[in-house]
């Protein structure tokens, strides 16, 4: 509602202008000298004055006509005339408001909006009156009169300080003389005398003394002080935003081309990410800034593709070349043709995002490259997530899971009772009743191959603990169970042939050895010497030949004797291990000393043996020394450890794995006698009881022997 | 009682039967050694009313086995009076639980040093003699 752009055009009794404003001489393209005391048709306004004399006193025409103005252009002006009489009636003058609406005259619905457009200017808001020189009111709108508190009527030809004494000592007592006195129109804003509102006051002078027209601007002020407060606000946190926010005047090129893009505004975290103070970067150009900072690109090419979609749309991830930093960029075209653009700088989450990524695509790769089977089931037992291995394992690219009922699709039975399993029997099928579980089923592929399966899965639950679905694993175990059988196969030919080969050749053995010692005896004075030490020769022979078979009898038996497992006091075994290896212990000068051992659960015999071999090979591996030997025992968790301890000749501890193969010696025969199958005999007992072997050892200076029982639970 | 003593071998080894001949005569005893290569043919020396004071019997032999032939020679009431002592090559804890089972007297395994045979003799002897724990 801008006063200054609507015209006042005042009509004296005759019809000559008495006075028109600046804004109206201007919409009808003339100063105001021009105008005043020349009646409208003399400028070629037809009919305006006409039209305005025309109507009745307290009646407002309202028209809106097409004018053609001093330039030879056309306008369309709307305009409210108002004709005022004196008390006889007579025609004292007329005015009129008019203001350009051309352009709102393409509007459609503009009639209306224009209508009451000046029903506020003329009915509510304004005031208008004129004085003669001697101060009498020549001319009052309703308005004017109410503010006086009077009647038009009442006041027309009266002295204005004198029906409004109220007035007298005001400004604007004042500034009406001024004006009549000086000729020089006069613009005040001033609070009402009798209200809170507030009045924009215009005083002109006429030929026929002043006009006054005021306007209530209590609400545009209110508007002004609330806009100003409002955009005191936005300044503010535009102004204390920690993301860089700008706006730009794009820089066009003679072709229309957006070539650079200059800062119109821009709040201090962009000042300082230039090094700059602040309010400098106002007026800097984008690809300036980034070219003298050494940038190796400049963004002017991605804010442009953002520029062209028309609407506000962002980057979600743009890197900047100059700070080397990824941003998320948000641009939004604004009225005035510049663009408002906030960049966040999101190099932060992008780091986590991209951990999250990788860890995702490190277990994505994990998930698809792994041979188990893994995936996740719904509440009903369907598969929601799969990598894709179960089909494979199956042999069925068709088979789709999507109930528990659907389960029976698999056919697989318990290894022990040979039953089929049933849907509600899988692993999976359980988790979703809160069972963590694991089986082995065997199964029946759909290419018609046997195999076996290990299908773990365990329940998911939410917050709440309720079950939400079950995660699940299967792994094809076929061709592991193949090997197996193959194994168990091959090692029971390999023990059985150990087994009768060693016991075929005792009773060839037997005859060397007895014939040979009968010879020897009944006929060994009657060889010469040379004979008599070919025959020696060949009977210690025959004896190596005879331990070797009873070593590897013994080896052999290991496996083949059915596992007697019963609770076995060590104490007692060693006690009677070392009564038994009495004379060679006392032919070595040797002490072993007994602590304190356990009871484990063993096959006794077994435990006789692998003590009686360890207990054997450190009072025969001695040094200079006379052998000492001290067994010893460990409490550890689930296990115990019993240790062998020699002061012996030592072993290289690079014969770590050699020494507990079968045969394998680390010392001459004649040296020390052996087979070398003691230590592999003790190493497989201890493996079949599920203990562990091994030593320590400083050559030199002794070894120590250990190995691990289960404890007993 | 000095002499006279009557043991019959089942063997099929000649190697076996050698050494066993050169045990007993070991023994001092200069027992009557008779020696049959096969079971069946034992079982009808008993059946035929052949009489012995030691029967030992090797496991592995032709035809009938050792272990099939202990129940039959008990049937014909031989083991009465007579031990059976079992010589085998095996030193298989299984073999000789079997042979214990099926009411042998004694489970000697097949000597290989001078030694041995030289505790085979005693041992022979003292069964012969009736000193032996294991026998009547």
């Amino acid at each position: 509602m801008n006063l200054s752009s609507e015209g006042v055009w005042v009509l004296d009794e005759n019809g000559n202008t008495d006075l028109i404003n600046e804004p109206g001489a201007a919409i009808l393209g003339f100063a105001p000298d021009e105008i005043i005391g020349k009646r409208p048709a003399d400028i070629g306004f037809l009919g305006f004055d006409e039209d305005a004399q025309g109507v009745c006193e307290d009646q407002v025409e309202r028209r809106e006509f097409r004018m053609r103005r001093r330039d030879g252009t056309y306008i369309w002006v709307s305009s409210t005339a108002r004709s005022f009489h004196d008390e006889d009636g007579q025609h004292k003058g007329s005015v009129a408001l008019f203001s350009d609406v051309t352009n709102e005259k393409c509007q459609p619905d503009f009639k209306d909006d224009a209508c009451q457009k000046l029903e506020v200017l003329e009915g509510i808001s304004d005031g208008l009156f004129a004085l003669s020189h001697d101060w009498r009111f020549i001319y009052l709108n309703d308005i004017a009169a109410a503010n006086f508190g009077k009647k038009t009527r009442d006041l027309l030809g009266k002295m204005i300080w004198e029906e409004c004494p109220e007035l007298l000592g005001t400004s604007f007592e004042l500034t009406c003389r001024e004006v009549m006195e000086s000729r020089e129109k006069q613009k005040f804003e001033t609070k009402s005398l009798c209200s809170d509102k507030w009045f924009d006051i215009r005083v002109d002078p006429t030929p026929s003394g002043i006009m006054v027209h005021w306007i209530d601007v209590t609400e545009r002020r209110k508007a002004l002080k609330a806009l100003k407060e409002k955009e005191a606000k936005h300044r503010n946190l535009f102004e204390n935003l920690h993301e860089a926010v700008s706006i730009f005047r794009p820089v066009i090129d003679g072709s229309g081309e957006v070539v650079d893009l200059e800062w119109v505004d821009a709040n201090p975290v962009v000042d300082s990410i230039f090094g700059l103070r602040k309010g400098q970067i106002i007026g800097k150009r984008v690809s300036q800034m980034y070219r003298d900072l050494g940038a190796p690109a400049t963004p002017i090419s991605a804010i442009k593709e953002v520029m062209a979609t028309g609407t506000s749309a962002s980057i979600e991830d743009y890197h900047d070349p100059l700070l080397d930093r990824h941003m998320f960029v948000s641009v939004v075209p604004l009225e005035d043709g510049t663009y408002g653009m906030m960049a966040i700088d999101i190099t932060g989450l992008k780091k986590v995002q991209n951990r999250a990524e990788e860890q995702r695509a490190r277990l994505q790769a994990i998930l698809d490259n792994t041979p188990v089977a893994v995936g996740v089931i719904d509440t009903k037992g369907g598969i929601v997530l799969d990598n894709g291995v179960l089909k494979k394992i199956w042999c069925n690219e068709e088979l789709t899971l999507t109930s528990v009922s659907d389960y029976s699709k698999c056919r697989a039975w318990w290894p022990e009772t040979g039953e089929p399993v049933k849907p509600e029997d899988w692993p999976a099928a359980r988790a979703l009743k809160g069972e963590t579980s694991t089986s082995t089923f065997d199964i029946e592929k759909y290419d018609g191959t046997r195999g076996a399966l290990i299908i773990s899965a365990a329940p998911i639950r939410d917050e709440a603990g309720n079950i939400t679905g079950a995660v699940w694993t299967n792994q094809d175990i076929s061709d592991l169970r193949r090997t197996e059988e193959e194994l168990k196969r091959s090692n029971a030919d390999l023990q059985q042939f150990a087994y009768v080969a060693s016991h075929d050749l005792q009773e060839p053995l037997r005859m060397v050895m007895a014939y040979l010692g009968l010879l020897i005896r009944r006929h060994g004075h009657e060889l010469n010497p040379k004979a008599a030490e070919y025959a020696k020769i060949a009977m210690d022979g025959a004896e190596r030949m005879r331990q070797l078979i009873d070593d590897l009898l013994a080896y052999s038996r290991i496996e083949s004797n059915k596992a007697v497992r019963t609770p076995v006091d060590l104490n007692h075994v060693a006690r009677s291990v070392v009564s038994d290896l009495r004379m060679a212990i006392e032919e070595a000068d040797a002490e072993v000393d007994v602590e304190s051992l356990p009871v484990v659960y063993a096959d006794e015999a077994q435990m006789v043996q692998v003590l009686q071999n360890l207990i054997g090979n450190a009072v025969k591996f001695r040094g200079a020394e006379p052998p000492r030997v001290k067994i010893s025992s460990k409490r550890r968790i689930g296990e115990w450890v019993i240790s062998v301890k020699d002061n012996g000749t030592g072993i290289d501890p690079r014969h770590q794995d050699d020494l507990f193969k079968m045969f394998h010696r680390l010392h001459g025969r004649a040296e020390y006698p052996g087979t070398g199958i003691g230590l592999a005999i003790t190493k497989k007992i201890v493996e079949r009881h599920g203990g562990r072997i091994w030593f320590e050892s400083e050559p030199g200076k002794g070894t120590t022997f250990h190995f691990t029982m289960p404890g007993m639970t | 009682m000095e002499g006279g003593y009557r043991v019959v071998l089942i063997e099929d080894n000649d190697g076996d039967a050698g050494l066993v001949e050169e045990i007993l005569n070991e023994t001092g005893l200069q027992p009557e050694l008779i020696w049959f290569k096969a079971g069946h043919a034992a079982m009808k020396y008993f059946t035929d009313g052949g009489k012995a004071d030691l029967i030992l019997l090797d496991l592995n032999i032709p035809g009938t086995s050792g272990h099939e032939l202990i129940p039959s020679l008990a049937r014909e009431g031989v083991c009465q009076d007579t031990p059976i002592v079992v010589l085998s090559g095996s030193t298989s804890p299984e073999d000789m639980a079997k042979a214990r089972e099926e009411g042998v007297s004694c489970y000697l395994v097949k000597p290989m040093t001078l030694e041995e045979m030289d505790e085979m003799a005693v041992t022979l002897r003292d069964i012969l003699q009736g000193k032996d724990e294991l026998g009547h």
